[in-house]
């Protein structure tokens, strides 16, 4: 795994927005995750988890297997993508807690698919939504790109990582480097605090 | 009185059109604002429309005055620029194109408070734009590309742009501005 950092984003030493690039193939995407979301023991603070092709229902049993603590507060924003709907358009409330037995407490949001402003503004109100120390993961980034042009994509990530900023939070940002030429990851690269590279052969352990 | 004025001690690229179907208001809103904007007061129809250029960031229309309807088609194609309504009552209703509103008679600090806004929004996106054109261009570069080196301190300097630009809006307008349909 390499990392590169260029600045902190909140002056705590610790990056606020994280690129964690990573091959389908890797096995260690899980452990990054945890260790990116542990600056605040989850125990203690609000996980914000965005979803585009997993189900809110597969995001949390990831995020379960992946982490294992349970957040002191959970909000999953589920974005429809163009294979798959979100929620809101079969039926369930598009806004609503106990999306599993396993989470009774779990809110979920659904946006629309393609609408980068509802998200923006849901991934916001959950940004600032609790008194507690907020991480947001989002799952991911390749997901945005598929209703999505890069350099939507990429103006949209120059918002959300500036209002994550501003909220005093710290989130990472997944993309599967397998679907996307190297220009693509390059290019988005620069909106990010750090890169974590997990990708075989791309530097030495950190 | 010329039909249209230009004047003031212009901040670089922040062009204002005033348009009230009143040429004293017109007058009022157009004294408050130089010194911080290079303004462009209009009062005749077929001037309203020529005057309008890719330099103006932000317009105050009144949307009763002739020729509002035309202005604001062309508006509708151009993300680069931002058109509050001036009006006598605030809950008065106006086109849906019309970002923000300023009730008449204006008070100076609310109207440039607005003014403001809407020309960081316009420069956040304008900023916006030219950040991801040099990434873009970074990210075709080799490493040891001489070029490299000096396009880097160009996107950190454009970094800067956009935090001092951005700083006083709200998420909102961050999220409007960086993706609103050009």
């Amino acid at each position: 795994m390499s990392v590169k950092s260029d600045s902190d984003g909140n002056g705590t030493g610790q990056p606020s927005n994280v690129l964690v690039l990573a091959s389908a193939a890797d096995g260690c995407e899980a452990a990054a995750c945890r260790e990116l979301s542990e600056t605040t023991h989850p125990a203690r603070s609000h996980v914000v988890l965005a979803t585009g092709l997993q189900s809110p229902r597969e995001r949390l049993a990831d995020w379960e297997d992946d982490v294992g603590v349970r957040p002191a507060e959970t909000t999953v924003v589920d974005l429809a993508t163009a294979t798959r709907s979100a929620a809101a358009s079969t039926g369930t409330p598009s806004t609503g807690t106990g999306v599993s037995d396993r989470w009774p407490d779990a809110t979920v949001e659904h946006v629309e698919a393609g609408d980068l402003l509802g998200l923006g503004e849901t991934l916001d109100a959950a940004l600032g939504g609790s008194d507690r120390s907020t991480t947001l993961c989002v799952r991911s980034v390749s997901d945005l790109l598929q209703s999505a042009d890069v350099e939507t994509v990429f103006r949209f990530l120059e918002a959300l990582t500036r209002n994550v900023d501003r909220a005093d939070g710290v989130a990472h940002y997944h993309l599967n480097t397998d679907v996307h030429d190297t220009e693509t990851v390059e290019t988005l690269a620069v909106l990010f605090d750090a890169v974590v590279d997990l990708r075989e052969g791309e530097g030495a352990d950190v | 009185m010329t039909a249209c004025r230009q004047g003031g001690d212009a901040r670089p690229g922040q062009v204002v059109l005033v348009a009230d179907s009143d040429p004293a208001v017109t007058d009022e809103i157009a004294d408050a604002l130089r010194g911080h904007y290079d303004v462009r007061a209009v009062d005749s129809d077929e001037d309203l429309l020529t005057t309008l250029d890719e330099d103006v960031s932000a317009v105050l229309l009144d949307p009763t005055r002739s020729g509002a309807g035309e202005l604001l088609d062309r508006l509708a194609t151009d993300a680069d620029c931002r058109v509050a309504a001036l009006v006598e009552d605030r809950r008065e209703s106006v086109d849906e194109r019309f970002d923000e509103r300023v009730r008449k008679p204006v008070s100076r600090s609310a109207l440039k408070a607005t003014v403001d806004r809407l020309c960081r929004c316009v420069a956040y996106r304008d900023a916006l734009d030219r950040y991801f054109a040099l990434s873009q261009t970074l990210a075709t570069l080799d490493e040891d590309d001489p070029q490299r080196e000096r396009l880097t301190e160009r996107l950190d300097a454009l970094e800067a742009e956009l935090d001092d630009t951005s700083a006083p809006l709200d998420s909102v307008d961050v999220y409007d501005a960086a993706l609103r349909q050009q």
